[in-house]
């Protein structure tokens, strides 16, 4: 049991980036507390290892929209409607390989074929389940390096990082905050957790974010970004 | 109703021509507020391009005529596709040095039809979003260059509040996109004396709200009176009032402003 006093034991959770460090400690954690976990990952990011901690794991091809598609479908037949979907960026592997803002359209076209999109067509393969089922919980990952929302604790801006961060993770915010409010009415919540510069060493925070949209408070809370940094 | 038309008075007032000598290159210039911020730039002096996917040519001779003098040019683009930005680019670096002052104002509302998240397809979602934020990036990457080099640059963007409702995914992506990059960008390359300005907006007077009012089977002039009244203000902003807030950004002060997002709504955020 969590400081939140949530109880994950006997939940599903379908898990996306579970190669990310961030993805690798939430599989970790949900699976000590009893969920059990189906990961999905990006082909070139999965690893044997990992991939076969959980109950189900597929890798899916950003360019081929059918492999995430074929990947859900086997998921949903083989563990049923998750209770929870958690979609994790790969954010410190980005992170690494940008420094610079060359002019390059096919890496900004990378990216968001691999993160905006993805979670885009992993949200539209998994909503008609919970839409059905009358309930569920979605928690994004991405970045302070963008645009988090409007208003007090508008979140960390550092100087790192790039165009194709900023510009991916901002675009996720507006995504999440119109796609919340068109789920809410179905029971299924979708919130955010935005990863700062040393969000590595800030584990405890969130682990406790995630609880916090794992929990009931996510039924009255939609399209809403916590801040780790 | 009324136009704010003191601001214009304002930025005349200290200069007949504040912009004379800068370039400008105006995205979704065919539209309501494109064609506004292109005549009010080409007014204080700046050369402008009226990108848009259409030819904006009779916009611009209108532009010329009323000024009497060429300053505004057609550049015919699909911004979603990176190989004509950067074809457009590379003709207006034939003729003029760089882009000074880019205005990111393209965008379209969504797939025809669909608005809520259930019915969208990918493909709907993509091809939005490559015209809303890709389409702004790949002008800023290609108009990036000059600007550091000569060590001055301003970046415009018509962005939207997150709260706006009923606004689809691949909108409102592409319009907090724009937020982001605004504060990246102003924070990453200040010491290029390169600075941004994002105008968050609700709902604008323009041809193209109309069409969304008429898409959704409404009257058209019943809709327009609705959103006139949901304005704390009782009135929609109008293109030419955005014009003369770019316009003011534009010439202001080197460093004085920088990543500001400013929230133009009429108070329904915060004040409804």
């Amino acid at each position: 049991m969590n400081n939140l006093n949530i109880s994950h034991k006997g939940k599903k959770c379908l898990l996306f980036g579970a190669n990310s460090t961030t993805g690798n400690r939430v599989r970790k954690y949900l699976e000590s507390e009893g969920t059990t976990t189906g990961l999905l990952d990006l082909k070139g990011y999965e690893t044997p290892g990992i991939q076969k901690a959980g109950s189900f794991s597929e890798t899916i091809i950003p360019e081929d929209p059918e492999s995430t598609d074929h990947a859900i479908k086997n998921f949903l037949q083989s563990c049923g409607c998750p209770d929870y979907l958690i979609l994790s960026w790969y954010l410190d592997q980005m992170r690494n390989d940008l420094e610079k803002d060359l002019y390059d359209p096919q890496t900004w076209k990378t990216y968001v074929d691999k993160w905006v999109m993805s979670y885009f067509q992993i949200l539209k393969a998994v909503y008609p389940s919970m839409a059905e089922k009358g309930s569920g919980r979605i928690v994004f990952f991405l970045s302070t390096r963008g645009y988090t929302g409007e208003g007090e604790g508008e979140g960390e801006l550092s100087l790192g990082g790039s165009i194709y961060e900023a510009g991916c993770s901002s675009a996720i915010t507006g995504m999440m905050t119109s796609i919340a409010r068109d789920i809410i009415p179905r029971g299924i919540s979708l919130n955010g957790i935005a990863l700062g510069n040393n969000f590595q060493d800030k584990w405890q925070e969130t682990e406790w974010a995630l609880n916090l949209w794992l929990s009931g408070i996510g039924t009255y809370s939609c399209g809403q970004i916590y801040r780790v940094y | 109703m009324k136009d704010n038309s003191g601001i214009r008075e304002d930025i005349m007032k200290n200069s007949k021509q504040p912009l004379a000598g800068r370039v400008t290159l105006v995205t979704g210039a065919g539209g309501g507020i494109g064609r506004a911020i292109s005549s009010r730039f080409a007014s204080l002096g700046s050369r402008v391009y009226l990108c848009d996917v259409r030819n904006s040519g009779s916009i611009a001779e209108e532009i010329n005529d009323q000024y009497k003098v060429k300053l505004a040019e057609p550049a015919t683009c699909d911004i979603s596709s990176d190989c004509q930005v950067l074809k457009m680019f590379r003709n207006i670096e034939e003729k003029d040095k760089g882009i000074d002052i880019l205005v990111n104002n393209a965008a379209i509302q969504g797939p025809n039809g669909p608005t809520h998240f259930p019915d969208i397809t990918l493909d709907g979602f993509r091809k939005t979003f490559d015209i809303d934020l890709s389409g702004a990036v790949y002008c800023i990457l290609n108009a990036l260059p000059h600007m550091k080099k000569q060590r001055w640059g301003r970046i415009i963007f018509t962005a939207a509040p997150l709260s706006s409702s009923g606004i689809p995914s691949p909108y409102l992506a592409g319009k907090a996109g724009f937020t982001g990059l605004a504060k990246h960008i102003a924070q990453k390359y200040h010491q290029f004396n390169i600075s941004t300005f994002a105008l968050a907006l609700r709902h604008v007077d323009t041809p193209m709200i109309r069409r969304v009012i008429s898409s959704r089977h409404m009257n058209v002039e019943e809709g327009i009176k609705k959103m006139h009244e949901k304005s704390l203000t009782g009135r929609m902003i109008t293109p030419g009032e955005i014009a003369d807030l770019y316009a003011l950004f534009a010439t202001a002060p080197e460093r004085s402003i920088g990543g500001l997002t400013l929230l133009a709504d009429g108070g329904i955020t915060y004040l409804r």
